[in-house]
């Protein structure tokens, strides 16, 4: 395997595991929905009070916020990486302290945007995102105990 | 359990919250923890029927807490709720002991699935709970019923005795001749709701066919020459109670078939009768027999096997549980003297290591009628080993004084026939015995123990005598039983063979 061949694996590699974190936090988001919202279901045939679903309405509501800004960072970072690929600007790059790091470059109209919901993405799953200039550096960090759940 | 709790180990707020107010909704009592030591922690403090644990937790995750419940022998039904969507974590989970897994997003499919599986998780923990209660109950009981025995395997007996009576089910005993099978099939009736109905037992190989069938189903008047009444079978007798149908795999193949019809269509139809009579009984079975031997026999037909065996209960013999021959040996002991108005201190050492010894061919039913006689024959307040042993193993001094040596016999043999008529015409004295053959008494011992130990030619040496004795250590052998030459030989194979679990 060639040096490239083997920096694109890497690079994927990285990939994977975002998404895969990335996953895990859309279900658990999409369970607190599910659940929550069961609650209000049930609880509403039953002509149960307004206070008694109000918090579990708030609930399915946060949890619909939190699955939404996963869905948009993972959109968002998704896209940056296959233009990047496509571009040739997608690379693993070797750092201190991370499961895998890699490196692509985020540009055009939308650049802040995008950088800024991989940002967020990344704060809920354990990775790191550096921002220089166009060049954008997503470190996957170890998996704790606090950032990622199954 | 009146209050089945569910314990819900999980740190994201949002999914414990809705997740406990949907399970309350359906009555169960619901306790959080927010993490897995902390689940740790509760269900150390209390009972928790079922875990709802995420496989992801802070501290101690999912995997990690079955792991500890297995190792701290904490019962609760785990159910794993994973993010992670690969059959390798749920096959984790599941050979970690896990009840069953269900994957995130909980969504209502999931949710509905889950509900649908607490219940069947909690049947299991109450279930096991029961069994454990019961173990704990039985431990150190020694009488059951008619029952004596505080071993391991008569506590298995006892346990499974109790898991069956209340059910309606047919049970198939086994068990070798004189192992009380009739005395379970007892317990389990006087346990069952059908107590206050008859017992009715029945012995299948006591009686001529014609009469088994009349036995079992009645007759009608002038159903044949002679039957001037009408008569009741076992089945009518029994409405309402159980029918014990002792060596069953005895019972003629015709009578089978109308046994294996009463107990399917729960109606019987007497000898020379018109009319079906419906009956309302539970029916138990034994047999000493290899029931495997007898199917592949056709002594006992498929189909009826599969109807009386819905359980299967094996009695063990009692040279498998040692530990009750003394327990049962004082009981007996104390009852026959009161019996018969002696006052008994006991057994004397040399009984008591005959009685340990010894192999019980006819398992308790021996035993209590050798501890009988003894009582009856004893001179003293104390039992000694020729009052307990059987009567075709005692000795008196009386031997031949020529031994024939058969054609084809090797010299190892002659030599061994030699040794041990010389030990038996000395009672068992090593010492006389070498001077009389003319060897070392290292050497009589070495031939003595190579008989004891099973050698060839044993049944030869021993004169043909198999008397059931277990094989023993020259040690072991009983100072009595020595003097008495009663060296214990390999017991005969036993006839009832240890059922193999059955799969349908």
């Amino acid at each position: 395997m060639t040096d490239a061949r083997l920096a694109d694996k890497e690079a994927l590699n990285a990939v994977r595991e975002i998404v895969r974190r990335a996953g895990h936090e859309l279900r658990n988001a999409l369970s607190g929905v599910s659940v929550n919202v069961e609650v209000v279901r049930s609880r509403s045939e039953r002509q149960a009070s307004v206070n008694e679903l109000t918090s579990f309405a708030e609930r399915a509501r946060l949890q619909v916020g939190v699955a939404t800004m996963l869905t948009d960072g993972l959109l968002a970072l998704v896209s940056s990486v296959l233009a990047a690929a496509e571009e040739g600007t997608l690379k693993a790059v070797r750092g201190h302290g991370a499961q895998s790091q890699m490196e692509l470059m985020i540009y055009g109209d939308r650049a802040a945007s995008l950088v800024s919901d991989i940002e967020r993405l990344g704060s809920a799953i354990g990775v790191g995102v550096e921002q220089h200039g166009q060049r954008v550096i997503l470190k996957v960090l170890p998996e704790g105990k606090d950032n990622s759940k199954d | 359990m009146k209050h089945p709790k569910v314990l819900i180990a999980d740190d994201d707020r949002s999914i414990t919250e809705g997740l406990s107010a949907i399970l309350r909704d359906e009555g169960y009592e619901v306790a959080i923890a927010v993490d897995g030591q902390k689940a740790l922690d509760q269900l150390g403090a209390e009972p928790f029927g079922v875990v709802l644990a995420d496989l992801k937790m802070p501290k101690v995750d999912g995997l990690a807490l079955l792991k500890e419940l297995q190792q701290r022998a904490i019962p609760t039904e785990c159910i794993i709720v994973t993010g992670q969507a690969t059959v390798d974590s749920a096959v984790q989970a599941m050979r970690e002991g896990a009840y069953d897994y269900v994957e995130k997003p909980l969504t209502a499919d999931k949710l509905n699935r889950l509900k649908a599986l607490i219940p069947k998780a909690l049947d299991k923990f109450n279930v096991q709970q029961k069994n454990r209660e019961l173990s704990s109950k039985l431990e150190g009981l020694t009488h059951y019923g008619e029952l004596t025995g505080q071993s391991e395997e008569m506590r298995a007996v006892y346990q499974i005795i109790e898991a069956v009576a209340p059910s309606s089910a047919s049970v198939l005993i086994f068990g070798e001749s004189g192992t009380g099978k009739e005395l379970v099939a007892r317990a389990i009736h006087a346990k069952s709701e059908r107590s206050k109905g008859p017992f009715f037992p029945l012995n299948c190989a006591a009686l001529p066919k014609d009469i088994l069938e009349n036995e079992l189903f009645g007759h009608e008047k002038g159903a044949f020459t002679g039957s001037v009444n009408e008569k009741p079978g076992a089945f009518e007798m029994a409405d309402g109670g159980t029918i014990f149908l002792d060596e069953v795999a005895e019972m003629p193949p015709d009578i089978q078939v109308k046994l294996l019809r009463a107990i399917e269509s729960r109606s019987i139809r007497r000898l020379g009768g018109k009319k079906e009579i419906d009956v309302d009984i539970r029916i138990l079975a034994a047999t000493n027999r290899d029931v495997q031997k007898a199917l592949s026999e056709n002594d006992l037909r498929d189909d009826l096997y599969y109807r009386l065996a819905v359980v299967e209960l094996f009695l063990p013999p009692l040279r498998d549980r040692l530990g009750d021959v003394k327990l049962l040996a004082n009981e007996f002991l104390a009852r026959f003297a009161e019996e018969n108005g002696k006052a008994m201190s006991g057994f004397d050492d040399p009984a008591w290591e005959w009685i340990l010894s010894y192999n019980w061919p006819g398992n308790v039913r021996e035993l209590k009628n050798a501890v009988e006689r003894a009582v009856i024959m004893s001179r003293g307040d104390k039992i000694k080993a020729t009052d307990i042993m059987p009567r075709h193993l005692h000795r008196t001094g009386e031997f031949p004084t020529t031994m024939t040596v058969p054609p084809g016999a090797t010299l190892a043999d002659t030599r061994r026939q030699l040794v041990l008529r010389a030990f038996a015409s000395t009672n068992g004295d090593y010492a006389r015995t070498a001077t009389i053959v003319g060897m070392t008494p290292a050497d009589v011992r070495a031939e003595i123990a190579s008989l004891l130990n099973g050698k060839p030619g044993e049944t030869a040496a021993s004169g043909g005598t198999t008397n059931g004795a277990r094989v023993a250590k020259p040690a072991e052998l009983p100072p009595a039983t020595a003097k008495a030459s009663k060296a214990p030989v390999k017991a005969p194979p036993t006839s009832a063979a240890k059922p193999k679990s059955k799969k349908r």
